[in-house]
């Protein structure tokens, strides 16, 4: 493998205009802008970092993963981060981000499966994952000791299929339930297609009381991911399970849950998104909450396709299999599977593309 | 064939024929050994996979599972039960490396197979034994099954509960082998539909990169992980590389066919039927590393797990990235797409 190190002059020019925008960093040794999150090369799967002009460093993992966070601040495991299993998956994992190095590998018990994603309570206390049993497809959200990574207890997750759970500012669970059915015996295999019920739950995370559900009026929606902005709305991803290819190819890839509960965001025909919502981020605006975004990685089109926060004003910026969305403040990354990184750091825009690196479809901006 | 040369040929005519001699040759070299094989429609496969294949491997684990069945029913004598054992797992590992139809639609592999097994479970199950077979049907996944089997059949001595368990968990596999069996003779005695067929093709397609999937990863990665050789399936009887052979000896079987079933019931006859030679010699090649590094694989040595592994992921490559969109079938266990 052949990964250009050196940084471009380009690169160097973002980097500077990175430190200058942000003071915190100009004290500290000049940090580039990067991503925590997962990728394959040659068929091995890593979880770890990237950082413009870097190659990407990390833990070769057993299967590919797809949701890596930092551990909460609150752990008091500085540069630690987990990593999550991509669905049906076995592991979590707990990997130190500055010297590629696997500290805490757990393995799930023989009759649950990780789907994928993870939250931290808001203080650190617990770790939510969501998980489905391979004895009869329920969906579960376990509660997790956070360092030991060990089960405590679990309740229902509120439907099938769960994949992202979000922790809300009142410590309540938002669970995107994707409502397909997949057993062990057949893998990724949808097997209720026409039966399937994809829901938002939100659930009490103490008692595992379900509190509201929310489903869209097209049963053939799966909702599976989440991002919340600061004002309480959520925009969720979609991919869309009808049988017929036009629908699916036509079919909305954002809902948004707010105050007037859950609507799907139509997409004008000439706009058509393959039906394929990988990743969704919050991106305030950088000079006015008017130009404030939700953004969502159409894998399958090839595109980041924006809307307004009000899910307004759609536009679209091409990346080859975009997945993973990252952002901090007005400045975003975004990854393809097919080595591809776009972004926007301070103010400058960002275009590199990484022979050989299939990005995985989750990340976080590397602080 | 004469071939006629005009010797009067312009300099153009001659520069034209040894391009086109070139031409031919580097085609030559490209071309696989093999010929195209008569085309067989998607309901000849299916049929003809259940009759040479599955069927078959049904037959084989109903037997054995009676056998054992048999054996136990007098006694747990390690003389008998042990190699009746053996080979109904050896069977079961043959009939359930590409699991399909009735093996999913009755999840057999969680009555049968349930592995890790669970010894306080078991334990818990022999001190309290359940009075009747539908108790024992109701009796947790955990407690049952061939690995259950294995833990009490492989005990210093086992005693009379211990075996009085045994027996009737062997009454358990032998009943739900036989409903497997019944189940591949309706299916192969059913008649197919262009639709059925496509369905099954879809699904046994699937199942068998899950299967190369299950057998690299769940069976040889996940536990050579841990470094504790206790881990290794089939640990207990000393029985991980047979099992490991079998498994994929059967994969081979499903993808390759052997002697005159090549043609007619494999994956690799009905990609010779529609014409895909280059693809049908890359599934050759494939399977025939699979063979080699299955030949060698020993669970003592790292080296011989991991190159059986590669080859494992080499095959199940090849079936999603090259043979699945050639087929325009879809891989339910895919690692291409996101989620």
């Amino acid at each position: 493998m052949v990964i250009d190190t050196s940084l471009r002059r380009r690169d160097w020019l973002a980097l500077a205009a990175a430190s200058i925008a942000l003071p915190a960093l100009a004290t500290t040794p000049v940090h580039a802008p990067g991503l925590l999150t997962s990728w394959v090369i040659d068929d091995q799967a890593w979880a770890g970092v990237w950082q413009l002009g870097s190659a990407p460093r990390g833990v070769a993992l057993p299967k590919r993963a797809h949701e890596v966070q930092m551990l909460h601040p609150a752990l008091g495991h500085p540069g630690q981060a987990l990593a999550v299993a991509r669905r049906p998956g076995e592991y979590l994992l707990r990997f130190d981000t500055r010297t590629a190095r696997a500290v805490l590998w757990h393995d799930i018990e023989d009759d649950r499966v990780f789907c994928g994603h993870a939250s931290y309570a808001l203080d650190g206390s617990a770790l939510y994952t969501t998980e489905t049993s391979t004895d009869t497809g329920a969906g579960f959200i376990a509660v997790r000791d956070p360092v030991s990574l060990e089960k405590i207890r679990e309740f229902s997750s509120g439907g099938l299929d769960p994949h992202m759970v979000l922790v809300e500012p009142d410590g309540m669970l938002l669970v995107a339930n994707g409502g397909l059915l997949n057993l062990p015996e057949t893998g990724r295999t949808k097997l209720n297609l026409q039966q399937m019920d994809s829901s938002i739950a939100r659930l009490d995370a103490t008692t595992g009381t379900l509190r509201q559900a929310w489903r869209t009026s097209d049963p053939f929606l799966s909702l599976r991911h989440l991002a919340r902005a600061p004002n309480g709305s959520v925009a969720i991803a979609m991919q869309a399970e009808h049988a017929d290819a036009a629908a699916r190819r036509n079919a909305p890839l954002l809902a948004l849950l707010d105050a007037q509960g859950l609507r799907t965001i139509a997409l004008p025909e000439n706009l058509a998104l393959g039906g394929y919502g990988g990743d969704v981020a919050y991106v305030p605006g950088r000079n006015s909450p008017a130009d404030d975004r939700f953004v969502v990685s159409a894998t399958r089109a090839g595109q980041l396709a924006w809307w307004s926060a009000q899910g307004g004003d759609p536009r679209q910026l091409p990346l080859p299999e975009a997945g993973a969305l990252a952002a901090f403040g007005p400045d975003w990354l975004a990854s393809g599977a097919q080595g591809g990184v776009r972004g926007e750091v301070a103010s400058h825009s960002l275009d590199r593309q990484l022979a050989s690196v299939h990005w995985d479809n989750h990340g976080k901006w590397l602080t | 064939m004469t071939l006629v040369i005009d010797h009067n040929l312009s300099r153009r005519d001659w520069l034209a024929l040894c391009i086109a001699t070139l031409c031919s040759a580097t085609g030559a070299a490209n071309l696989p050994l093999r010929i195209a094989s008569p085309a067989i429609t998607q309901i000849d496969w299916v049929r003809n996979t259940l009759r040479l294949h599955f069927v078959p491997a049904a037959q084989a684990f109903a037997q054995s599972s009676a056998t054992l069945r048999d054996a136990l029913a007098a006694g747990c004598n390690p003389a008998t039960a042990h190699p009746a054992w053996r080979t109904a797992m050896l069977d079961w590992e043959r009939l359930s490396a590409v699991s399909v139809g009735p093996l999913l639609e009755r999840r057999s592999a969680r009555s049968i197979d349930f592995w890790p097994t669970r010894p306080a479970m078991v334990s818990a199950a022999v001190a309290n034994p359940p009075p009747t077979a539908a108790a024992l049907d109701d009796l947790g996944a955990p407690a049952k099954g061939l690995p259950a089997l294995e833990w009490l059949l492989w005990q210093p001595t086992p005693d009379a509960a211990q075996c009085a368990y045994a027996a009737a968990l062997a009454q358990g596999c032998a009943a739900e082998a036989q409903a497997i069996l019944a189940d591949f003779q309706t299916l192969a005695a059913r008649d197919w539909t262009p639709d059925t067929a496509l369905t099954a093709f879809n699904e046994w397609f699937s199942q068998a990169v899950g299967g190369l999937e299950q057998l690299r990863w769940k069976k040889m990665g996940k536990p050579a992980r841990s470094g504790r050789a206790s881990d290794w399936p089939r640990a207990t009887s000393g029985s991980t590389r047979a099992a490991w052979q079998a498994s994929s000896a059967s994969m081979q079987n499903f993808l390759v066919g052997t002697g005159r079933s090549q043609e007619q019931g494999s994956l690799n006859g009905y990609l010779a039927g529609e014409n895909q030679l280059a693809l049908s010699a890359q599934l050759e090649a494939a399977v025939a590393l699979l063979h080699t590094r299955m030949l060698a694989v020993d669970p003592a040595r790292t080296a011989s797990v991991t190159a059986a592994m590669q080859a494992l992921a080499q095959a199940k490559k090849l079936l999603e990235d090259k043979v699945a969109p050639e087929l325009k079938t879809i891989v339910g266990f895919s690692e291409s797409d996101g989620d």
